[in-house]
């Protein structure tokens, strides 16, 4: 944790020097290093028994983020630390809250409802921003992203429903339910799709619905069969027809000539994914420097085309370390899922270490033009509260299970003895 | 469920390393391609970041110097409107344009003290070859016309002044609507006339023609030419407001006798004529002047109408367009002894600590005449001097320069306008020419104004290479 800090205030340094800014400016970057530093010193105070290794890639994310935030705008930043702040203490309470994971099995169904409900309404009162409707408001509060809450309270409901299905003698097992969850999943992220006009989010939830279903049941081939309807369906829907208005009107026509030929159209539908490129082309091997990178021109810089800024400051060697601290959480997610003594719980933390490495290699995959590009915020890095707030919840869930494997690793290491 | 969790976690990371060889295409493989897009704007926004050179005359005038500014650095302009057309409004005209790479550092300076000092390498400086106070002299002398002046040093080709007017003040052009209001001014004040701008040449041309003439030797260049005050070339008649009966090839050059010279022409022929023009490279861009040039425009001297159009070329008329950079550089090789050589506005490039990093000289395009030929020339440029009132004139050397030179003074339709263009050509000092000069006045009545100009201008210039 000291390390992490320690390389954010550094970078955060050079930054200011290159940017001329007062050194003050240089604490803001040390921030989230510090509070997360707060969060795992409370934890220790309550319980040791946890992953020591989950905090670490995140300190170091939040603090690069505020890093890169703040040579975009400073304004976002110093907004940023004030979400990150409200996530650590989302964390906090996640963790003495959730006593048990287990415990969280008999909220499943509410979870379920709790996702469905968000979806809905987000559907129907929804705003529109950049051709999206993702934003709630509630009146003279503030705007946030139901989908990033409904996506962890998915994998919960899959995580419940799937262990149910799990633990049911063999014989028990038919088909019908492991249909119904791909249907409904599929379903789901159609509603998305052409209701929130949301390709990133559709994609995100059919993807947590379709590997949960084929980590805890046998069935592939039914898996296989959603997925392809799906990927198909999304095809359908960028040709001009009745799918296309359906779906946004365009909206996924864009998103794929952007993906396929982005110099076609290099002024309009392509320059999103081009000046991504162009970004990642000036970082070289090494970067620019924290600061020194150009990504003006670059549309939501801040939030979907983070790692493109990261690239062009830290060149493939620090964008290579930032994907490499994902892959860490990730590896410790599948590791807790491994390692649970429970159903439930290796579910929900396969599903969490899911969603966390989808979210990731959605938006990475989309800027290096592996995939079509999506709205899909980078975890702790990309600018947005709910997304901040949701991935630390993400993240207190992980602590949950893990204080749950370590505490029978701990009894089982004292039996031995 | 736990082999499938380990597939699962298998194939994300083989995904993460797909992503990280993707990334390295891109990145590595696929940047010099990407960086070379023209929609590429990183280098011009990362160039605020750092510090850029400075601009500088050879005197050390400094035309654009860094200053800090919000989120970077910004540049100050030290006389902005004499310099105007020569630094440019923004980093993609005039001097800021074509050498960004360098004033932005993105060309790397190559001084490592200077890189270890300051967090983004700084800019290398541009120290050009014009005289700051011979160019606010000539900006000042152009003030209220419009027009153009170019200064030369006959040595080694480097421009001295290069001004043209009206102009305009980079400091208001911040706004693409004030940019459209200087772009759309009929007097054009973003057009740098000395090497954009095409005008009749008039006369000037027929210096040309005589050293076309020299050069070729043999009975046209010994011949006398008969001058009726008016002669038929082709379906044209040329006229001479007198008849000036029988002339030399010195005669009709100081008496400005229009039918001799095209007699002399069209007994030198099209095709020698072109050719020598080639050889001058007269009608060429100036590629190596760093700043935009355009061609010079010449009738087809071998069509139907090939001797009504050599007629047009040997008096600079109608058709005949050339950028005063031309005709400079036509006077500039007759001084330098027959040699052609592409004058340079940018002497040096310097490392932020004052290493001499790149050194520019003038190209060199041949050998246009014969050194008795470009010596003959400037002997009848010296006689020329004497006569005045008709398009040859006395330019008044002060007593211890000397000087010689050329004006004409050229009307498209004397009686739609009744006003034409100016031209003043000189060299000074008259014994060893140092410095040639050429002045362009638009829209005057006459050529007076233009000799006074050209001959204090040419006083000045001549005062300081002496």
């Amino acid at each position: 944790m000291a390390l992490a800090g320690l390389i954010s205030g550094l970078a955060m340094t050079h930054a200011c020097l290159v940017m001329g800014l007062a050194p003050y400016h240089a604490s803001r970057a040390l921030a989230p290093p510090a509070f997360v530093l707060v969060v795992a010193l409370a934890l220790n105070y309550v319980s040791s028994r946890r992953d020591h290794t989950l905090l670490m890639p995140v300190a170091m994310l939040c603090g690069l983020s505020i890093v890169l935030l703040w040579r975009l705008d400073g304004f976002l930043a110093a907004k940023q630390v004030i979400w990150m702040a409200v996530g650590c203490l989302m964390l906090l309470a996640t963790c003495l809250l959730v006593d048990d994971v287990e415990n969280l099995r008999a909220a499943s169904s509410l979870a379920g409802v709790g996702a469905v409900l968000l979806l809905v309404v987000t559907m129907i009162w929804g705003e529109e921003r950049n051709g999206a409707r993702l934003w709630l408001g509630i009146p003279g509060l503030a705007v946030f992203q139901p989908v990033e809450l409904a996506k962890i309270l998915l994998v919960m409901f899959l995580a419940g429903l799937l262990a149910d299905y799990r633990e049911r003698p063999p014989r028990a097992r038919s088909a019908g339910p492991v249909l119904v969850i791909l249907a409904v999943g599929v379903g789901l992220a159609l509603a998305v799709l052409v209701a929130q006009r949301d390709l990133g989010a559709a994609a995100l939830l059919a993807g947590v619905v379709l590997v949960m279903t084929y980590l805890a049941t046998e069935a592939r081939g039914a898996v296989a069969a959603a997925g392809g309807i799906l990927v198909i369906v999304i095809l359908l829907a960028t040709q001009p027809g009745v799918l296309a208005n359906l779906a946004g009107g365009g909206v996924l026509e864009r998103r794929v000539v952007a993906w396929v030929d982005p110099w076609s159209d290099p002024q309009d539908a392509g320059w999103q994914a081009i000046q991504g490129l162009t970004c990642l082309a000036h970082g070289g091997v090494f970067g620019a420097g924290p600061g020194l990178g150009a990504p003006q021109d670059l549309p939501v810089a801040e939030s979907d085309m983070i790692y493109a800024v990261a690239a062009e400051d830290l060149g493939f060697a620090g964008s290579a370390a930032i994907l490499l601290l994902y892959a860490l959480m990730a590896w410790r997610g599948f590791q807790l899922a491994l390692s649970a003594r429970g159903t439930y719980s290796a579910l929900l933390a396969a599903g969490l270490s899911t969603l966390l490495c989808l979210q990731t290699l959605l938006i990475v995959g989309g800027i290096l033009r592996i995939l079509p590009l999506t709205g899909v915020t980078m975890p702790f890095l990309s600018y947005g509260g709910s997304s901040m707030v949701g991935n630390y919840i993400l993240v207190g869930l992980l602590l949950c299970v893990s204080r749950e494997v370590t505490w029978h690793n701990d009894r089982r290491g004292r039996l031995q003895a | 469920m736990r082999a499938r969790i380990e597939a699962w976690a298998a194939a994300t990371l083989c995904f993460v390393g797909l992503a990280l060889v993707v990334q390295a295409y891109w990145q590595v493989i696929a940047a010099p391609s990407l960086t070379a897009l023209p929609w590429d704007t990183h280098k011009r926004l990362r160039a605020k970041l750092a510090r850029p050179g400075r601009v500088i005359t050879r005197d050390g005038v400094e035309i654009l110097a860094p200053v800090r500014a919000e989120g970077g650095w910004a540049y100050r302009y030290g006389a902005p409107e004499a310099f105007a057309h020569l630094t440019g409004y923004d980093e993609q005209t005039g001097l800021r344009g074509k050498f960004f790479d360098v004033l932005s550092g993105e060309a790397g300076c190559g001084d490592w003290r200077a890189w270890l000092m300051e967090p983004v390498p700084p800019g290398c400086d541009v120290v050009l070859t014009v005289d700051g106070r011979a160019q606010e002299a000539a900006a000042e002398a152009l003030k209220g016309y419009r027009g153009c002046v170019l200064a030369v040093r006959v040595g080694d080709g480097a421009v001295l002044a290069a001004a043209s007017a009206p102009t305009y003040n980079p400091l208001s052009m911040s706004t693409p609507e004030e940019v459209d209001v200087v772009a759309t001014d009929p007097h054009e004040p973003l057009l740098f006339r000395p090497t954009q701008k095409l005008y009749a040449p008039g006369w000037a041309m027929a210096w040309v023609t005589a050293a076309a003439t020299v050069e070729t030797g043999g009975e046209v260049a010994r011949r006398r030419w008969q001058c009726d005050g008016a002669w038929q070339c082709g379906r044209m008649t040329v006229r001479c407001p007198v008849a000036h009966g029988r002339v030399s090839l010195p005669d009709a050059l100081l008496r400005h006798c229009r039918v001799a010279m095209t007699q002399m022409s069209d007994a030198l022929g099209p095709q020698a004529f072109r050719n020598f023009l080639k050889a001058l490279h007269l009608l060429d861009q100036a590629s190596d002047m760093v700043l935009p040039s355009a061609a010079g425009r010449m009738p087809d001297l071998f069509d139907w109408r090939g001797r009504e159009n050599l007629a047009d070329a040997v008096l600079g008329e109608r058709f005949v367009r050339l950028t005063p950079l031309a005709v400079e550089r036509f006077f500039l090789t007759m001084a330098r002894g027959g040699e052609v050589v592409q004058p340079y506005l940018v002497a040096q490039v310097k490392s932020p600590s004052g290493h001499v990093l790149q050194v520019f000289q003038a190209k060199s395009l041949g050998r246009a005449v014969r050194q008795e030929t470009a010596a003959e020339i400037l002997e009848l440029m010296k006689a020329g001097g004497e006569i005045y009132k008709s398009a040859m004139v006395e330019l008044g050397w002060s007593q211890d320069l000397g000087g010689t030179g050329a004006a004409a003074w050229w009307v498209p339709d004397p009686e739609k306008h009744g006003l034409g263009t100016a031209w003043v050509v000189g060299m000074a000092p008259a014994p060893q020419p140092q410095i040639v000069l050429t002045l362009v006045l638009e829209d005057v009545p006459d050529e007076k104004m233009a000799v006074e100009l050209g001959m204090s201008l040419l006083n000045y210039l001549g005062r300081m290479a002496v």
